[in-house]
């Protein structure tokens, strides 16, 4: 049975290469580590129905490649998004200082009220860390960021993430702050209520099937 | 000296091929490296190698690759894999089943194998010349690379994450890991214009499948450049291997992709260059407005000048409208007209109050009463002018329109109508946008003089 929703918020993941975007992803969607992620060319897609606040929501998250030289290609893909994670890998000092850009890519081509939620990676490998909680939760203040250290490896705050995000969406919603019926605005509504009027439709469709095997 | 190193492989493989198995997980290159390694160091003879490494084969295997982590550059190292172990393991298969085949033959097989070994190495030395030119450069190429590509984080990143679940490339800093790593980094610097871009790790790796490091770098070069494959810049499909082709743009920009995005959306054409000015809403305003602000006119003039319209599309225009009126006619001539009719006053009583008053009425009766006996093309470009220059006002231009209508009825004379709706419909287009448009002699008034009315 297809999947019945109120919302479809459409989400971003965003970063430099090799944060662990698609790690993140998959282990959102799947509840599993990837072991050998290849690389993403270009653009990959993952979606899940999730519960926040009573409401069901469709996540439409759209993974990104993170190498520059995708860059082009992968803007072409921000219009229109409600919320975007914003991923560095914690041991890593560069990725870190490129979250500006990214931000600023997210802010301008999506939408300047975009939902954006800091991620900081591979918590699991914090010997190897580079760059402090403290510092990017700073930075997250600064720049009115919502902020979770995540682990796609353990899973830890993975799915916290998403929730934490899509939550804040349908507050802003809630609070007349975002318009679904905008355009652009990368929030739609479900078809759950048009699906149940379809219903007896498609059940008298499907009956004579059986009989005529 | 010379001859050794491939003598030996080829001794080796023999006892080599059962050992195989022993290694189990190892990944093929490393099997074939310890010779290379040894071979490379030592001066025992083969002889007694081989008959060391069965003693310990595997404790062999760890010697050799202790030799080449520690001990050597990388550099050198990747030479003599490729000299003696690359070449030794494509010799290998032919030189056991020669071994074989002197087995069952017996006899004299020991020194024909003996002598196509020798012919064999003849052509290996010469081939290794002339490949040494090439070798040199990748080798350059690669040291380069450790110290100064902005690639190399990058490639390190993607090696590791490059066909995992192949046999190949399933250890960490493997051999084929590490081969990977060196083609990509001597590519990034052999191209700097592309670098490394994702993508490429997958294709690399594919090609040291079936070749070694530098055949699979130089089949990269071909990939890219070779006119048949032509990834690079050439190619026919979209380069995203060079930085910034497709569709890139800067955020300050605007917010189109690329160039032919913000052309299409931006650069508008000027749609008054090439629709008659009757269609316009505002077409009056700006004519009675033209007194008032010149300076506006002016400004208009030489952007106008480069939008003249094209006689020929007005010759076009011009049929498509006779063409109409024919149309017209057949169907039913006193309908249409009557539809025409009926129309054209509707609006008249709006655009009669803004017509300016009576004096001009006058004019415009007098002349549209004058317009049958324009017999020839010179008189009906005069009054054409004069139309434009005096009486260009919606409403005049309707009663135009409704005079020429009759006008045509009476005479039938299509061609003197179409002389004067030529240069009508010049003189519309042309009237206020483009004062300098000139087609068959018919010449508007320059604007100032346009504006002393």
């Amino acid at each position: 049975m297809a999947e019945t929703y109120d919302f479809l918020f459409k989400f971003l993941v965003i970063g430099s290469a090799g944060t662990g975007k698609s790690c993140l992803l998959h282990q959102f969607i799947e509840n599993k580590f990837k072991q050998d992620s290849n690389h993403t060319i270009g653009v990959e897609f993952g979606s899940r129905v999730v519960n926040v606040g009573g409401k069901t929501v469709k996540l439409q998250i759209w993974d990104t490649a993170g190498q520059e030289r995708f860059r082009s290609v992968t803007r072409s893909y921000y219009r229109g998004a409600a919320g975007a994670l914003l991923v560095y890998d914690i041991t890593s000092r560069e990725t870190y200082n490129s979250l500006a850009a990214w931000l600023t890519d997210a802010r301008t081509l999506a939408s300047p009220n975009i939902v954006v939620i800091l991620c900081g990676n591979k918590k699991d490998l914090d010997p190897e860390r580079e760059v402090t909680f403290l510092e990017a939760s700073r930075f997250a203040q600064e720049n009115e960021l919502m902020f979770l250290e995540t682990s796609a490896l353990t899973g830890e705050n993975v799915e916290e993430a998403f929730l934490k995000c899509a939550r804040t969406i349908l507050n802003k919603i809630d609070s007349g702050e975002l318009d679904p019926e905008r355009m652009g605005s990368g929030i739609q509504y479900g078809d759950a209520s048009l699906r149940q009027l379809r219903q007896p439709r498609s059940a008298q469709a499907v009956a004579p099937q059986p009989c005529g095997c | 000296m010379a001859g050794s190193p491939g003598a030996r492989p080829a001794a080796a493989a023999a006892a080599a091929s059962p050992e195989r198995p022993a290694h189990g997980a190892a990944p093929p290159a490393w099997v074939a490296q310890p010779w290379a390694l040894g071979s490379s160091c030592g001066s025992h003879s083969s002889a007694r190698r081989s008959l060391h490494r069965e003693a310990h084969p595997a404790g062999r295997a760890r010697d050799a690759l202790k030799g080449a982590r520690g001990g050597r550059a990388a550099a050198c190292s990747f030479r003599e894999w490729r000299c003696v172990g690359g070449r030794g393991g494509g010799r290998r298969g032919p030189a056991a089943a020669a071994g074989a085949g002197a087995a069952a033959a017996a006899g004299g097989g020991r020194r024909e194998r003996r002598r196509r070994r020798r012919r064999r190495e003849r052509r290996q030395r010469q081939e290794r010349r002339q490949r040494q030119e090439q070798e040199r450069q990748r080798q350059k190429l690669k040291h380069r690379a450790r110290g100064c590509s902005p690639d190399i984080r990058q490639i390190g990143l993607d090696v590791n994450r490059t066909f995992r679940a192949h046999i190949m490339f399933r250890d960490k800093h493997g051999a084929k890991q590490q081969s990977l790593f060196h083609v990509l980094a001597a590519y990034s610097i052999y191209n700097t214009e592309v670098g490394y871009c994702q993508g490429m790790s997958q294709i690399t790796a594919l090609l040291l499948m079936y070749m070694n490091e530098e055949d699979a770098f130089w089949a990269l070069v071909k990939l890219f450049s070779g006119p048949k494959h032509a990834m690079h810049e050439h190619g026919p499909g979209i380069d995203i291997f060079t930085p910034g082709k497709p569709g890139d743009y800067d955020l300050e920009g605007g917010i189109w992709e690329d160039e032919d995005a913000r052309n299409f959306y931006e650069n508008l054409i000027d749609l008054k260059a090439f629709v008659p000015a009757i269609l316009f809403k505002d077409n009056e305003k700006s004519c009675q407005n033209k007194d008032s602000n010149k300076d506006d006119c002016k400004a208009k003039e030489p952007k106008d000048n480069k939008e003249v319209p094209n006689p020929d599309d007005l010759e076009l225009e011009l049929e498509n409208l006779e063409i109409n009126d024919d149309a017209l006619e057949l169907e039913g001539e006193d309908e249409a007209e009557d539809l025409t009719k009926k129309l054209l006053d509707e609006q008249e009583q709006e655009d009669e109050e803004a017509s300016t008053g009576s004096h001009l009425k006058l004019i415009v009766d007098a002349f549209l009463q004058q317009l049958p006996n324009c017999v020839n093309h010179d008189l009906i470009d005069k009054a054409a002018m004069d139309f434009c220059m005096n009486m260009n006002t919606k409403a005049n231009r309707k009663k135009l329109v409704r005079a020429l209508f009759t006008v045509s009825r009476q005479r039938k004379d299509r061609k003197q109508l179409a002389g004067f709706l030529h240069v009508f419909l010049k003189s519309m287009t042309g009237s206020h946008e483009c004062p300098h448009s000139r087609q068959k002699g018919s010449r508007p008034k320059p604007l100032s003089q346009q504006k002393g009315r």
